[in-house]
């Protein structure tokens, strides 16, 4: 698959395929993740983390990529890799590879998603059909009618009442958490 | 809870680009203003991509796992495990087995119940999700419909020290409220384009009716409760429930004298969505007083449009549409789907299935919007995207090829099937008919008076008879909780009054009387149907405006 396929299958929903592609670069990335005195599951989070943010880059309107997909993916998991070291005191050497601009990008990025990793640990403390409902409907597009049946709710109004409460619940988990971290 | 689950709804039609454009502009006026629905917006933001995080995380993970390098590990795997498994169950007495599995297994519901907070505990009863939806379903509408009837309960009534409450009321009937009149005019030979200050667009066509010179209108519109019931306005159908979306009179003069429309003259007539939820299968609707009140009667004539050149029309429907508009012009048509059905365009025949090659003079038709509420009737035009989205340009002398398309092929003698055609001069007016179609049901009429744009009200249920006594002179009007119809009760103080309501739903009842300038006499009760007659004894008195603002939030109207 090309790069351009690539960003083409993430934009139009078939990211499954365009991930499993992607995975190609992640020996690459492990082994540098190793090198600086990281772990295997250090690689993996860190990469899976990249992922997301190429992905949350590809939806932006104005989004222009002026590197190769790896190049950005590699320079996403280096700099989460630097962050991670800074934060436990480790000195690496880097060497920047990417332009002035998209280092600034994916700084931006990735305080933005720190913002969203909390709204995940707030979410994770649903129970497993709240997330169900909230998947099915924000992630996936299912209409409330669709989700009533397959939840076996009795109307559509219960779905979407249910959905709210969900909802409600983790938003009250997300400003505790917010308020602690600030 | 309403409020916030109302901003959710609103946030997430924001963030999904579903707000039209002046819904999106006054929904950022809204954010300017409110701190607290900023704030909302921001956390329905991050919870949203929170959402997507997990998502994605499983994604990713399906990905990895079902990546080049990593199937001959799961397939080696898969094998040890399968090996394993298959050794344990041959060696393994029973009941070993049987503690192997059950210690990791853990069910939905013990996760679920692990991880409710003992806040959730206080406020409903512990239980999974899904196992008691009846339950779950009646708690939420009890709740519904106290924190609607909480804020219903605050009274705004006018403090009259001169005039006693309940028996003491200086009781003089006035004559009823009615809603504003509004009077424009325009020449007969040139047509005319009239909008309501509520929003209700009539277009009438050149030389609609028989006369020369100018042509008088006067427009009444009736879109909220308010002006519905203080008006003595109901909704019902040869006894059928409907369900409105706006009501209007209209009249024509000449020089003092009451018109009728020209014979076979339709005119459209465009009913603002805004208010309500929007609503489908909408159609038009005709108020003949009888004996009995108001009642209304469907527009089924244009099953009948005349086709010219047709003389054997063997079909329900059918529709015609004249190439030299100036503006909107829709007629509409009522389709049973059977290989018979028909349509007609520029005077030739198109059958289901089948299509029809036409060509466009110049200083004639040159733009069409082909319109339809139901994805399985389409008319393609080549080129053309429907659902009102798009307009094509023809370019004169061109051959296009229009193409009537029924899904399942064959068609259904199923449900019937409006089409909406709408001829257009230029682009400025294409994109203003767009925007009209999103923001306007458009019906047509062949007649002026009460016309109502209503749809019919489905399901079943029992019908009672509910009476009531009042120990005054009023009219009662009775109001279903959910949809937007109007009930009215026959009768009087002397012989009571009484409505057939369906058995089992939840109404308001409310017992008015204009015993003022600007002062009305009301009683309100909420009930489910019962045997014994509802007593109206214990009148309030209050303005017409704080009135209306009561009667307006028993269907949370916009104000």
């Amino acid at each position: 698959m090309t790069q351009d396929q690539i960003i083409q299958q993430i934009q139009l929903g078939n990211r499954e395929w365009a991930f499993k592609e992607l995975y190609n670069y992640f020996p690459k990335v492990e082994h540098l993740i190793l090198q600086s005195g990281g772990s295997k599951d250090d690689a993996s989070d860190i990469f899976q983390e990249a992922l997301i943010l190429l992905f949350r880059k590809l939806q932006k309107e104005d989004f222009v990529l002026t590197s190769s997909v790896e190049t950005y993916l590699y320079s996403i998991c280096r700099f989460m890799c630097y962050d991670r070291n800074r934060a436990s005191a480790k000195q690496v050497d880097w060497k920047v590879s990417l332009d002035l601009r998209e280092e600034e990008e994916i700084t931006e990025l990735f305080q933005e998603e720190e913002k969203y990793q909390l709204a995940e640990t707030a979410l994770k403390t649903l129970g497993e059909k709240c997330m169900e409902i909230l998947k099915m409907f924000y992630h996936q597009g299912v209409k409330m009618a669709e989700i009533a049946t397959k939840m076996k709710f009795s109307s559509a109004k219960i779905a979407k009442n249910q959905k709210y409460k969900c909802l409600e619940k983790a938003k009250k988990k997300f400003v505790e958490l917010r308020t602690e971290s600030n | 809870m309403r409020k916030e689950l109302h901003d959710l709804e609103l946030i997430d039609l924001y963030l999904d680009h579903k707000m039209s454009e002046s819904e999106k502009k006054d929904f950022e006026k809204l954010l300017s203003e409110s701190e607290s629905l900023r704030q909302a917006l921001e956390d329905q933001i991050s919870l949203r991509k929170g959402i997507q995080r997990i998502a994605l995380k499983g994604e990713i993970k399906s990905a990895k796992n079902g990546g080049k390098g990593n199937n001959l590990f799961n397939t080696i795997g898969f094998i040890l495990v399968f090996l394993i498994v298959s050794i344990l169950f041959l060696f393994t007495p029973e009941d070993e087995e049987k503690s192997i599995y059950s210690s990791t297994v853990t069910s939905i519901d013990e996760v679920e119940e692990n991880q409710e907070t003992p806040q959730d505990q206080e406020t409903e009863p512990k239980q999974s999700i899904g196992n008691t939806d009846k339950q779950i379903a009646q708690k939420e509408r009890e709740n519904e419909i106290e924190q609607f009837l909480s804020q219903y309960d605050e009274m705004e009534s006018v403090n009259l020290d001169s005039i006693d409450y309940g028996d003491t009321i200086d009781w003089i009937v006035y004559e009823s409220f009615d809603a504003e009149e509004q009077v424009f005019s325009f020449k007969n030979s040139e047509g005319g384009k009239i909008e309501g200050k509520q929003g209700t667009i009539l277009f009438f066509p050149k030389n609609a009716f028989d006369i020369e010179g100018n042509i008088k209108i006067r427009l009444k519109e009736y879109y909220s409760p308010a002006d519905i019931v203080l008006s003595g306005l109901s909704t019902t159908s040869a006894g059928k429930w409907i369900e409105t979306r706006g009501m209007i009179d209209v009249k024509a003069f000449s020089n003092g004298q009451e018109l009728k429309l020209k014979k076979e003259v339709y005119f459209p007539i465009a009913f603002p969505k805004e208010g309500y939820p929007s609503l489908s299968a909408v159609k038009t609707f005709y108020g003949n007083k009888t004996e009995q009140g108001l009642d209304w009667e469907v527009d089924s004539t244009y099953f009948f449009l005349p086709c010219p050149g047709v003389s054997e029309y063997d079909a329900y429907g059918g529709m015609v549409w004249n190439k030299k508009l100036k503006y909107i012009q829709t007629y509409m048509s009522d389709f049973c789907f059977t290989r018979k059905q028909v349509a007609m365009i520029s005077g030739k025949l198109v059958y289901p299935d089948a299509t029809i090659d036409f060509k466009v003079k110049k200083g004639e038709l040159l733009e069409y919007i082909i319109s339809t509420d139901y994805d399985y009737f389409k008319p393609i035009l080549e080129g053309y995207i429907s659902k009102m989205d798009k307009g094509l340009l023809l370019e004169e002398n061109k051959t296009y090829n229009l193409k009537l398309e029924v899904t399942p092929p064959g068609g259904l003698q199923a449900k019937k099937q409006s089409l909406s055609m709408l001829c257009l001069d230029d682009k400025e007016t294409l994109r203003n008919a767009q925007n009209l179609l999103m923001s306007h049901y458009i019906l047509s009429s062949y007649r002026l008076n009460i016309i109502n744009c209503d749809a019919y009200v489905g399901g079943t249920s029992t019908v009672k008879e509910q009476t009531f006594k009042s120990t005054k002179d009023c009219s009662i009007s009775v109001i279903p909780f959910e949809k937007n119809t109007y009930l009215v009760a026959e009768g009087s103080k002397d012989e009571d009054f009484s409505v057939n309501v369906l058995d089992g739903k939840l109404y308001h009842a409310i017992a008015y009387q204009r015993i003022g300038v600007d002062q009305y006499a009301v009683s309100v009760k909420r009930f489910r149907p019962k045997e014994e007659a509802i007593v109206f004894n214990d009148f309030s008195v209050m303005t017409k405006k704080a009135l209306s603002k009561k009667i307006n939030k028993l269907k949370r109207y916009k104000e």
